[in-house]
C-alpha cells in the first residue's frame, strides 16, 4: 500500500506537471517568465491587478507611444 | 488491488501520451528513473506501450518538432553506434545484447527531450518528475530507515537499475541539487515546505544505504553547495551541528563499514574483500581492452568467469565498480574516449550557460538550473569513481536536459538583443556583434525607451 502511495504521488507530479505545460505551452512557445507553482500566483496577482486599477486611455492629442518591446 | 489501480492509472497515461506528446515523455522518464512497474510489482511490458503512445503522440502533434543538435547530442548517437558495433563484436554477444537494448531505448528517451522538450516550461516540468521519481523511492527509504533506526540497508527497487545499495545512493545524491533548485524556484509555501522534507529525507536515504561510495558522492555535493554558497560560515555550523547530532545515532555496524573507508585508504594491505575485488575487477576490465582497444569486450563481457579467467585466477568475477574501467573494458579506448567527451562538453555546456546568464536577471533561473544540473553531473562523476553506472538513464537524461537548456539559454539572449536593437531583427543574419560603420543612422530604440 505504501508503494502504490508513493507512485500515486508520483503519479500526481506528472499529471500537475502535464497539466501546466497544456495550459501555458499548448503550441510549444511557453511563457519565457513563468515557473511551476509561482505561475498561477503571478495569474492571480495580474488578474486582481486588472481588477483594482484598470488601464487609462491614452491623453487626447498626444502622438501615440512606440510599442512595447521586451 | 494495488496493480489495478496502477495499471488503470497508467492506462489514463496511455492516453494523455497519444493526445499531447509531453505527457508521453514525462511518464517515460517516470517508468525510466522509478520503475514503478518493479515497485508494485506489475509484469507487464509499459515501457513498450508508452513507446508505442509516444509514437501515436507524435503522429499527432500538431506542432513539428525542430531537429537539432549539439555535440553532447552528436557524441551521444555515435557512443550508441559504437556500442552497437561492440555488441556485435563482443566476447558474448548474447550475454550483451540486453545492456544494448537497455541503453538504445534510454538514448530514444534523450532523443525525444531533445526534440520536444525545448521550452521552460517543459524542462522544468522534467525537472519535477526526475526530482518525483527518486524522490519517493528515497523518501521511503528514509522512512523505513528512521522506523527502523537505521539497522538495514536501503535498496533500490527490485529488477531496477538502481536496484544496487550503491547504485541507488549514487542516483539520490544526483538528484539532490535539482530538489534544492526547486525549493528555490517555488513560491507556494505548501509545496516548498514538502520540497525542503524531500530534499532533507535525501540525504538520510544515501547515508542509509550502506554505501561508502554513496557517503564520498554525498560529502562531495556539500562541498559543491559549500564552494557556491555566499553563506559559507552558517553551513559549517549547521554541518558540525547535524554531524554531531547524528553521529551517535548511527548504528555501529554503519560506522564500521564507514570506518573501513579510512582504513583502506591508510593501509591498501587492510583492504576488504569488497575493495580487493574492485581492485582485481579494474585489472581484468583493462587488460580486455588492451587486447581490444577499439572494441573493447562488449557490453558486461569481462565479468563472465570464462573471460575473467583468461586475465586472472580467481572466481569472483564481478561488474568494475568504476564508470571509466567499465566503458574502457566494454568499448576499448575509442568508446572511452567519446564518453569522456560528453562528460566534457556537458560540463562545457553548464559553464557557458553559468557565464552567459551572469548578468541578465531575467535568465537566473536558467543559472540556478545549469548550477544544479553541473552538481548533479558532479555527483554522477564521484558516485562513478566506486559503481558502474556509466550509462545510467539519469545521466543520458541530465546530459541532453543540458544541451536543451543551454540552447533556450542562447535563444533567450539572442531574441533579447533583437528586441534591444531592432535594426539586427530586420537583418536576415540576426544580431551582428560590429557596430555599424560610421555616417551611417541605424535607427534604434534604446533599451530605456522602449520600456
Amino acid at each position: 500500500m505504501t508503494d502504490l502511495l508513493l507512485v500515486a504521488i508520483t503519479m500526481a507530479v506528472i499529471i500537475y506537471a502535464a497539466f501546466f505545460i497544456q495550459q501555458n505551452d499548448g503550441d510549444g512557445n511557453a511563457r519565457p517568465d513563468k515557473t511551476l507553482f509561482a505561475m498561477e500566483e503571478d495569474r492571480a496577482a495580474v488578474s486582481k491587478k486588472r481588477s483594482r486599477f484598470p488601464t487609462p486611455p491614452p491623453p487626447q492629442g498626444q502622438p501615440p507611444s512606440p510599442p512595447q518591446r521586451r | 488491488m494495488t496493480s489495478i489501480a496502477f495499471i488503470a492509472g497508467f492506462l489514463a497515461f496511455l492516453i494523455g501520451a497519444c493526445a499531447f506528446l509531453p505527457v508521453g515523455i514525462l511518464a517515460w522518464t517516470w517508468l525510466t528513473l522509478q520503475n514503478p512497474h518493479q515497485v508494485i510489482g506489475v509484469d507487464l511490458p509499459l515501457n513498450l506501450a508508452i513507446v508505442i503512445a509516444c509514437v501515436i503522440g507524435l503522429i499527432t502533434n500538431r506542432k513539428r518538432a525542430t531537429v537539432w543538435a549539439d555535440g553532447t547530442v552528436i557524441l551521444m548517437m555515435l557512443l550508441l553506434l559504437h556500442s552497437g558495433l561492440t555488441t556485435m563484436l563482443a566476447l558474448s554477444p548474447d550475454y550483451s545484447y540486453p545492456y544494448f537494448d537497455r541503453m538504445w531505448k534510454t538514448m530514444a528517451l534523450a532523443g525525444f527531450i531533445v526534440l520536444f522538450m525545448q521550452n521552460r516550461t517543459r524542462l522544468q516540468a522534467l525537472v519535477w518528475v526526475i526530482v518525483a521519481s527518486i524522490g519517493m523511492l528515497a523518501l521511503k527509504g528514509s522512512a523505513f530507515s528512521i522506523l527502523t533506526a537505521g539497522q538495514f540497508r536501503v535498496w533500490g527497487p527490485i529488477g531496477s537499475q538502481i536496484h544496487d545499495n550503491n547504485h541507488f545512493a549514487g542516483a539520490i545524491c544526483m538528484t539532490i541539487p535539482l530538489c534544492f533548485y526547486l525549493v528555490a524556484t517555488t513560491k507556494n509555501a505548501m509545496v516548498k515546505l514538502a520540497l525542503r522534507c524531500l530534499g532533507w529525507s535525501l540525504p538520510l536515504a544515501a547515508l542509509f544505504t550502506y554505501s561508502r561510495g554513496g557517503l564520498l558522492t554525498l560529502l562531495a555535493v556539500a562541498g559543491c553547495y559549500f564552494l557556491q554558497t555566499k553563506r559559507k560560515l552558517p553551513m559549517v555550523i549547521a554541518a558540525v551541528a547535524v554531524f554531531l547530532v547524528l553521529l551517535p545515532m548511527m548504528p555501529s555496524h554503519w560506522l564500521d563499514r564507514m570506518n573501513s573507508i579510512s582504513e583502506t585508504i591508510g593501509d591498501s594491505s587492510k583492504a576488504d574483500e569488497s575493495v580487493q575485488g574492485r581492485f582485481n575487477a579494474w585489472y581484468v576490465y583493462s587488460r580486455v581492452a588492451m587486447d581490444r582497444p577499439l572494441i573493447g569486450g562488449g557490453f558486461r563481457a569481462p565479468e563472465l568467469q570464462g573471460v575473467w579467467n583468461t586475465y586472472l585466477n580467481t572466481d569472483n568475477a564481478k561488474a568494475a565498480h568504476n564508470n571509466i574501467f567499465q566503458v574502457l573494458g566494454e568499448h576499448g579506448f575509442l568508446g572511452l574516449g567519446l564518453y569522456f567527451l560528453i562528460i566534457l562538453l556537458a560540463f562545457k555546456n553548464v559553464a557557458a550557460i553559468i557565464v552567459r546568464t551572469r548578468h541578465i536577471p531575467e535568465l537566473g533561473w536558467s543559472r540556478s538550473l545549469a548550477i544544479a544540473c553541473g552538481i548533479s553531473l558532479f555527483a554522477y562523476m564521484v558516485a562513478g569513481l566506486t559503481v558502474s553506472i556509466p550509462y545510467y538513464d539519469l545521466f543520458i537524461v541530465l546530459v541532453v536536459f543540458i544541451a536543451s537548456l543551454r540552447r533556450l539559454v542562447v535563444q533567450q539572449i539572442s531574441s533579447r538583443e533583437r528586441a534591444r536593437n531592432p535594426a539586427d531583427a530586420r537583418s536576415p543574419y540576426g544580431a551582428t556583434p560590429f557596430p555599424p560603420p560610421t555616417g551611417h543612422a541605424v535607427p534604434s530604440i534604446q533599451r530605456g525607451a522602449a520600456r
